[in-house]
């Protein structure tokens, strides 16, 4: 595959264009809107300060993904480590999980959480994925699969 | 819709999202090209400019002498009418006046400064954003309105720690919970008509609160809330800042 430049300007077409499903991902890791919010802001320009880095072999938004996941990691623990708030802390309860899918999704094992979410949130085929995650392209399917197996049972077990 | 699906749509909804193009731009070091300097993300002022007004806004007022010091603010909001003293206070002997105009893309303006300081803006600090209430223009973000906002500045020589704001027009009182547990309700004051249906509260901060500088999870450290009541106490507007989207909290979040 050829190389490609990356520009600020194709950077920001990412952005103009899934900024909010990034959101939606970072959320799912940080639990929290406005740390969500600073990862993408943060991750996004990570991406332009490292643009020289960029290697062009394999897909801008998977490699703009990766920013965006370093930054929520930098901002708070990982989703799989996470505390829960405090119940008053909490500020926006309707739309709040609730403690049991939290938990179900912290019991899973980090890459196939990563996986689940990467599918579920910004739609990305196998081999975006597998750039993301740094995998083989061969193995998401059977990740994807573990994952939404485990979320299942473990969602049955906080239930009891 | 399968059961995984609503399981991560629980995690993580789909909330609405505000770019913030500028703002990426700042933080990877890169001046925006295609845009003239100027005042962007009325919104984040809200939560960064105020806590960091005192500094910021006393050193840009040095240099109006004629008029409205924030009207020299390089690039700011443009009125759409004149700015109008919504309301003049004393805080423990220093004199306040608040003031605040509709502009072209900004929503509604407010500035708080020590009286008798139009050109120079002593102590002052200026936050923008949507308010319902206030009437929009074609050039104004396509953001949702607020209901309440609000801005807050560290104490100086001039005025003391204060937090003020925006509320809409039924709402009679505002309850402000800190984060360390104080509460304290205010009575709103109506804006004269020619500014639009808006109230607003102002208040000095209580002995043991002071606002942070921003951060990750710093707001919350500062506010947990400022809520809205009617005239029998129900919540009525609400900010939430720490897990507000773009300004907006349900009104869950102040119960």
């Amino acid at each position: 595959m050829s190389s490609k430049t990356v520009t600020i300007e194709s950077i920001e077409s990412v952005y103009r264009n899934r900024a909010g499903d990034f959101f939606r991902l970072a959320l799912a890791r940080t639990s929290d809107p406005e740390l969500a919010r600073d990862a993408v802001q943060e991750g996004f320009a990570r991406a332009i300060r490292a643009q020289a880095g960029f290697r062009g072999s394999g897909s801008l938004e998977a490699w703009i993904c990766r920013c965006v996941l370093n930054a929520a990691h930098d901002s708070r623990a990982p989703a799989g480590e996470y505390e829960l708030h405090e119940a008053d802390d909490v500020v926006w309860k309707p739309e709040t999980p609730d403690a049991e899918v939290r938990a179900a999704v912290r019991r899973l094992p980090a890459r196939q959480r990563d996986a689940l979410f990467l599918r579920f949130y910004l739609d990305f085929d196998y081999l975006t994925i597998a750039e993301t995650l740094g995998i083989e392209v061969g193995t998401v399917s059977a990740t994807l699969h573990a994952a939404q197996k485990n979320l299942t049972q473990a969602l049955e077990e906080v239930a009891r | 819709m399968t059961f995984d699906d609503d399981v991560l749509n629980r995690l993580a909804p789909a909330l609405p999202w505000q770019p913030d193009w500028a703002d990426v731009l700042g933080r990877a070091g890169v001046r925006e090209r295609r845009r003239p300097l100027r005042l962007r993300g009325k919104r984040r002022l809200i939560l960064i400019l105020a806590v960091l007004a005192a500094v910021l806004i006393p050193l840009i007022a040095l240099g109006a002498e004629n008029e409205w010091w924030f009207l020299k603010y390089g690039g700011g909001p443009t009125p759409t009418s004149p700015p109008v003293v919504v309301k003049e206070g004393n805080w423990d002997g220093h004199p306040w006046e608040l003031v605040a105009f509709p502009s072209t893309t900004d929503g509604l303006c407010f500035s708080v400064m020590s009286a008798g300081s139009k050109a120079g803006g002593i102590g002052g600090a200026m936050s923008c954003g949507p308010i319902a209430g206030i009437a929009r223009t074609n050039e104004t973000k396509a953001t949702s309105d607020m209901t309440i906002t609000f801005m807050s500045a560290g104490a100086s020589d001039r005025l003391p720690a204060y937090i003020v704001g925006p509320v809409i027009d039924n709402a009679s009182q505002v309850e402000i919970r800190f984060g360390n547990g104080q509460v304290l309700r205010v009575p709103t004051f109506a804006a004269p008509a020619s500014l639009g249906r808006v109230s607003f509260y102002a208040a000095p901060l209580p002995a043991g609160v002071a606002p942070t500088r921003p951060g990750p999870g710093r707001l919350r450290e500062f506010l947990k809330s400022v809520a809205g009541l009617d005239n029998d106490g129900n919540i009525i507007a609400c900010l939430a800042p720490a897990a507000a989207v773009d300004g907006i909290s349900p009104l869950s979040a102040c119960k």
